[in-house]
């Protein structure tokens, strides 16, 4: 019987894999962020709002992925959240798969720019690429809207970790 | 503890803050704005006091590159064929600097407007100096001005409509506010936001 379900496990564990060649970007709410935020304790997020048709974004990206490199012992956790529509999903994981991104990918199940926009941060114009970064056990949020280089984010990210609870 | 706290936290936001570009507030609702003199497509400089007859403006920021500005061309000749009668014209301003993106040049300005039949001007601002005074920070962002004598006064700022990226628009921000203005009311809501492509600075 536990043969059987190891095998069944297998089966299911290949069979996912051969059909999805490519990683899966699943959708995510607003709701569903804020509480991954809330429950992340000790966990600095650095959620980048992205689309696959910004490219000042897609240039930014390597650096956010050497971030968690860098810091892969530390409580890090890097969000990609996607901005293209519902139905690009495809085509965002399609992008993730080409890029290899490593970290966490999300598309932002979200219509109403009037909700969303000012519920990520009221300093938020909507303009892309923008970067939030949450650390709840610290009570930090602070937004920016900007492209960042590997060292600018780097400095983001110490002057929070830096910071005592 | 807790004022170390906060002075904690204001000491990130002014480190991390020192990394940005700089950004100034720009023109609020109900400001008056100056005139400018910028360099069309056709050559020619255009001036909000070259149109005596409008009763206002509708001045977008918008590009030739951007997937989200270019999603909106239509509806922004659509704009400017309605509302240039009512005496609301369409003026693009292109905030982009050239050095940093080609495709923003002026010869590509020029193509991009012939290519889509722009009804309206597109015009240049080297070094993003009325760009900044109007605090426009993506393409396409929105400014409603109207006429007041001699003045031009912002009365709404922010998306064309309710859908920025799909086109499917239910709700049109910029006709409303229009509409409203020609009902002698305040545009409700004054301000909206919506997802676009960050202005892209020259570089210092």
């Amino acid at each position: 019987m536990k043969g059987c379900l190891i095998l069944t496990v297998a089966i299911a564990v290949f069979s996912a894999s051969g059909l999805q060649a490519q990683q899966e970007v699943p959708l995510t709410t607003l709701d569903a962020l804020e509480r991954r935020l809330e429950n992340g304790a000790d966990t600095t997020f650095v959620i980048n709002l992205w689309a696959t048709w910004c490219a000042p974004c897609v240039a930014e990206m390597p650096h956010f992925e050497r971030l968690q490199q860098v810091y892969a012992a530390k409580p890090l956790r890097i969000l990609f959240v996607s901005l293209d529509t519902k139905k690009d999903q495809d085509a965002v994981a399609k992008f993730v798969d080409t890029k290899g991104l490593k970290n966490e990918v999300w598309l932002l199940d979200e219509k109403n720019e009037q909700h969303f926009i000012p519920a990520i941060s009221a300093e938020w114009s909507g303009a892309i690429p923008a970067t939030l970064f949450v650390n709840k056990s610290k009570g930090v949020r602070i937004f920016k809207e900007q492209e960042f280089d590997y060292q600018q984010l780097e400095n983001s990210y110490l002057s929070i970790v830096q910071q005592k609870n | 503890m807790k004022a170390m706290n906060v002075l904690g936290v204001a000491l990130v936001g002014l480190m991390i803050s020192a990394s940005a570009p700089v950004s100034s507030p720009g023109y609020q609702i109900g400001d008056v704005v100056e005139d400018f003199r910028l360099k069309n497509v056709d050559g020619n400089h255009v001036s909000l006091t070259d149109y005596p007859d409008a009763k206002g403006f509708i001045v977008i920021f918008t590009c030739n590159t951007c997937p989200v500005a270019k999603g909106y061309e239509d509806r922004i000749i659509a704009l400017d064929r309605q509302y240039k009668s009512q005496g609301y014209p369409v003026i693009a301003i292109n905030p982009n600097d050239a050095g940093v993106d080609p495709g923003e040049s002026y010869e590509q300005m020029q193509q991009r407007a012939t290519d889509k039949g722009f009804t309206f001007p597109y015009l240049l601002d080297p070094d993003h100096t009325i760009t900044k005074k109007f605090a426009a920070t993506h393409t396409p962002h929105t400014f409603l001005l109207q006429k007041d004598g001699d003045d031009h006064v912002l009365r709404y700022i922010g998306a064309i409509d309710n859908d920025s990226r799909s086109g499917n628009p239910d709700t049109k921000f910029v006709e409303d506010a229009i509409a409203a203005l020609q009902q002698g009311k305040e545009p409700d809501p004054a301000t909206t936001k919506a997802v676009g492509c960050a202005v892209k600075w020259k570089s210092t």
